[in-house]
């Protein structure tokens, strides 16, 4: 059975088509929600709460774009609200907060943790009008098409928040290997000394 | 390496097993909450428009002070059916300023000649003559 099929009947409220469908998005949209807010549980919290809209608002759902860009749109939609509710709750002021990014390894190899980390890291400080595209583009391998569909902005406006989001992340990660060389080297120096 | 090469490489993560059960879950308690939340606001509205009846009747009814007023002479009854009051224009006497007793002095008036006529049409003139052989006197308009 297709996905239109699936969400048609899903429009009449049926609980197994929603099941299927929950089926094969449950893992990608929590693995986009995931890279989004970089907290598994909020993922994991922000994704049922998508489904649930999937349900109770399937008979808004045109079949106009794909069903993924659909359900992509509502989980970027409700995972943009929390970043702004996140940032309004925060009561920490940003410059009490330490520069930590040299305080991670940089090394060239994705499964070193320290990489991830200034990498999340990065991400987290990218504004949610860039982190979205890039996410939707680099980790979940959509067209720049497909990603105008899902935030609703031209195929222009999509490349250009892309090129600036992946520059934004490369200097945040070249300012995160600076701070470490400039850490080891001082640590050499201090060594030296001793 | 770009940034955005080792994203794609990122470690990718899965739902938990339980993800189902726990938005099937959710699923039945908002489904729950939705009908509760219709169910009160059916009572709202009803009770709303009870309210809203009952205030509209009240001031019809001339319940609330200061609606009482006297009516013309011959409206008596037509106003006793709507239930509106009627007081009798003595009943208006009462001491007037400085203690003195006053009475209130009710004048009709007639706006029929208050009124301009708007038919363009001259109005009948009657003329009244003298058919009595008795008395001599002049004619009067």
């Amino acid at each position: 059975m297709d996905e239109q099929e699936l969400i048609r009947r899903v429009q009449n409220g049926d609980e197994w088509a929603f099941g299927q469908i929950m089926a094969l998005y449950k893992d990608r949209i929590v693995n986009y929600l995931y890279h989004f807010s970089g907290d598994y549980q909020k993922a994991v919290e922000l994704a049922q709460e998508t489904f649930l809209r999937v349900y109770f608002k399937a008979g808004k759902y045109r079949p106009i774009g794909s069903l993924s860009s659909w359900i992509y749109t509502i989980a970027s939609n409700l995972a943009k609200t929390d970043a702004r509710r996140s940032r309004r709750a925060a009561t920490v002021s940003l410059d009490d907060i330490p520069n930590d990014f040299a305080s991670g390894t940089y090394y060239e190899d994705p499964d070193d943790p320290g990489l991830v980390r200034n990498l999340r890291e990065a991400l987290d400080e990218l504004h949610p009008r860039y982190r979205v595209p890039v996410v939707l583009k680099d980790v979940e391998g959509f067209s720049q098409e497909e990603i105008a569909r899902i935030i609703d902005r031209p195929v222009g406006t999509v490349k250009a928040r892309i090129s600036r989001g992946r520059d934004q992340l490369r200097r945040k990660l070249e300012k995160a290997l600076e701070g470490r060389a400039a850490k080891v080297d001082n640590e050499v120096s201090e060594h030296g000394r001793a | 390496m770009e940034g955005h090469d080792i994203l794609g490489k990122m470690r990718k993560v899965g739902a938990p097993p339980d993800f189902d059960d726990r938005v099937f879950y959710r699923l039945r308690e908002a489904r729950r909450e939705r009908s509760r939340r219709r169910a009160v606001l059916r009572y709202a509205l009803a009770g709303s428009a009870a309210l809203f009846l009952a205030v509209f009747l009240m001031l019809d009814r001339g319940i609330l002070p200061g609606r009482t007023f006297p009516g013309p002479e011959g409206k008596g009854p037509a106003l006793a059916e709507k239930g509106l009051e009627i007081q009798a224009p003595s009943a208006l006497w009462g001491l007037g300023e400085a203690g003195r007793p006053s009475v209130p002095v009710l004048e009709t008036v007639d706006y029929a000649d208050e009124v301009r006529r708007s038919s363009p049409e001259p109005r009948t003139v009657y003329i009244l003559e003298q058919v009595s052989d008795v008395r001599s006197s002049g004619i009067y308009y």
